[in-house]
């Protein structure tokens, strides 16, 4: 499928602003206020700039708020309903620890907080978990990877820039998430390779496969078309090995190593560079690993037009 | 409503015969014509000249090598929507702008609602959706629902522009949930498929499949040979005008 930008830095940016927003409903409700206010608000940042991005990707964003009434049948419906309840939710629990008011509903708003970001991101991953038509995407693995991202990236913003929210013990969560979110995204790419078009292939698509093996002879047009311009994207096999293994290296291995220079240092400034070049190198990992979601991932479509 | 309706009342569609399709083009070029003056906005020609021609086009026809024995043979395959029971396309638009039709099944965008996020392309597994350029709005097959009731034609042209025009009578246009129509009587008599059953998106569409003529059996067998054919000498009125334009 090509890899358009704008989805990328949708799905990236909305998954790492509603992880902080989750991880701020986990710790917020009793850590300082003033921290927790100035995370939630890049929280919320981040999530808007991701789906301010995604209407880049409409050809009529003008009507964009009807993408709001079909929640009933349609994933990319139910998660911009959800995006806009959660962001309001955000928003009162972030106005409640400022001015310090209604104490009770804020823990509830807290825990409500991080359900309805979880949801969220849950709705943009089925977004792609739902089309059969791409047998890659077609797996619970699929929002497994999107929520582990999202859980990690939310987590490792946060440990970044405000550390002083978490506990000692959240050093560990931070490895648990870093190790557990790749470890799915490792299964996911497993399944990928073996499933390829899954049971659809050139002979139940023409349904001529009593005739032996079908090849496609001609394309309808000699030009490319919307269609393979759209699902024919291809990425050379080498090209695909090196990719996937700078996204391990950059997404996991080289925030592995900053980890224990963290955890190893007594240069307090060295640290925060650390930290800071922690969340930089993951968050960079996650974007590659989301554009090549897109770039490796092929649609029966082509069936009909070229050799798969 | 992007829901899909339980049932429809009537299930109109294409029955394609591959064993006929020469792959002309006729019902491309005809459909659209129609089209790009039909239901909707025009059908966009980004660069309909040069070398690197590009536009949005409601049906196209593939070809495909069959392999049996040793013996090759094309067939033509001509596809545009399947205007599926189960039409994935439907359900996934956020917009409402795509539904399937309760009163006879036809799959619809309502191009006043699309607001061109390209989804239903994407869900459907045949490439049957295909995104207008100029107007950003999602283009499909209609099966031309703006001639088959269309009181204005007459009565032999309500039938969809690619059926009206097919040189080899390759496509045939009815009810496919009446057993006495013409088109359930044929996929009932011939070998019919769906595409991509394994999809589960139960297209309304049929194909029936080449006879056994494409087969190895016939073509390879010994006596029967292409030359004899050619070599053949024409009579009656025939050797007659051969003779007038070979001089002899
Ligand atoms: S062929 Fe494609 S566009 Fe047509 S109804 Fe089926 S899934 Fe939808
Ligand atoms: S492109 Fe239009 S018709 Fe297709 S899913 Fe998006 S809004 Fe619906
Ligand atoms: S039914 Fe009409 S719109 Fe559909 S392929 Fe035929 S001519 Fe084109």
């Amino acid at each position: 499928m090509h890899p358009a930008v704008s989805i990328i830095v949708f799905s990236t940016f909305s998954g790492v602003g509603f992880g902080i927003c989750f991880w701020l409903g986990v710790l917020g409700p009793n850590a300082n206020a003033q921290t927790v206010i100035i995370a939630g608000f890049f929280g919320l940042v981040l999530a808007v700039i991701g789906l301010l991005s995604s209407l880049f990707h409409l050809r009529r964003p003008a009507r964009a708020v009807r993408a709001l009434s079909q929640w009933r049948s349609s994933w990319l419906s139910r998660e911009g309903v959800m995006a806009i309840v959660t962001l309001s939710c955000v928003f009162l629990f972030l106005v409640g620890r400022f001015f310090n008011l209604f104490i009770d509903l804020v823990t509830i708003l807290a825990v409500l907080m991080s359900l309805l970001s979880l949801a969220t991101v849950y709705s943009t991953a089925m977004i792609y978990t739902q089309l059969k038509a791409i047998p890659a995407w077609h797996t619970i693995l699929t929002p497994l990877v999107y929520i582990g991202f999202a859980l990690l990236s939310g987590m490792a913003f946060i440990f970044s820039f405000m550390s002083s929210l978490l506990g000692d013990g959240m050093l560990l969560v931070n490895l648990v998430l870093l190790l557990g979110s790749w470890g799915i995204w490792f299964l996911w790419v497993l399944r990928s390779d073996r499933i390829g078009l899954g049971s659809s292939n050139v002979e139940t698509a023409t349904g001529l496969g009593k005739f032996g093996n079908i090849t496609p002879f001609e394309p309808p047009h000699l030009g490319p078309n919307y269609l393979t311009r759209e699902m024919g994207y291809t990425l050379p096999r080498s090209k695909s090995r090196l990719l996937r293994a700078t996204t391990l290296t950059i997404g996991l291995v080289i925030p592995l190593l900053l980890f224990c220079f963290i955890f190893f240092s007594s240069i307090p400034w060295l640290v925060e560079v650390f930290k800071f070049l922690y969340f930089c190198s993951a968050f960079a990992g996650i974007f590659i690993s989301r554009w090549l979601f897109f770039a490796e991932a092929r649609h029966t479509t082509m069936l009909y037009y070229r050799k798969e | 409503m992007t829901s899909l309706p339980k049932s429809t009342e009537r299930k109109l569609g294409l029955v394609i015969d591959l064993d006929v399709c020469v792959g002309c083009h006729a019902c491309v070029t005809n459909c659209k014509a129609w089209n790009t003056s039909g239901y909707g906005a025009p059908l966009a020609d980004e660069s309909p000249y040069g070398n690197d021609p590009s536009g949005v086009w409601l049906n196209r026809i593939h070809s495909f090598e069959t392999e049996k024995g040793e013996m090759n043979a094309l067939v033509h395959f001509p596809k545009s929507c399947l205007h599926c029971d189960d039409a994935p396309c439907v359900t996934v638009c956020p917009t409402g702008a795509s539904y399937k039709r309760v009163s006879d099944g036809i799959v619809l965008v309502d191009e006043a609602k699309c607001m061109g996020c390209g989804l239903c392309a994407w869900a459907c597994p045949y490439g049957a959706r295909e995104m207008d350029p100029t107007e950003g709005v999602m283009k499909k097959c209609t099966l031309c629902v703006d001639r088959i009731y269309n009181k204005n034609l007459p009565e032999e042209d309500r039938e969809p522009a690619c059926v009206r025009t097919c040189p080899t009578n390759a496509r045939f246009f009815g009810d496919l949930s009446d057993p006495d129509s013409e088109v359930s009587k044929l996929v009932a008599n011939r070998e019919a498929v769906d595409l991509m059953p394994e999809q589960e998106t139960n297209p309304v569409n049929q194909y029936l499949l080449p006879t056994e003529r494409y087969g190895a059996e016939q073509l390879g067998s010994p006596d029967f040979n292409l030359a004899s054919l050619a070599t053949q000498k024409p009579g009656g009125i025939l050797s007659w005008i051969d003779n007038l334009f070979n001089g002899n």
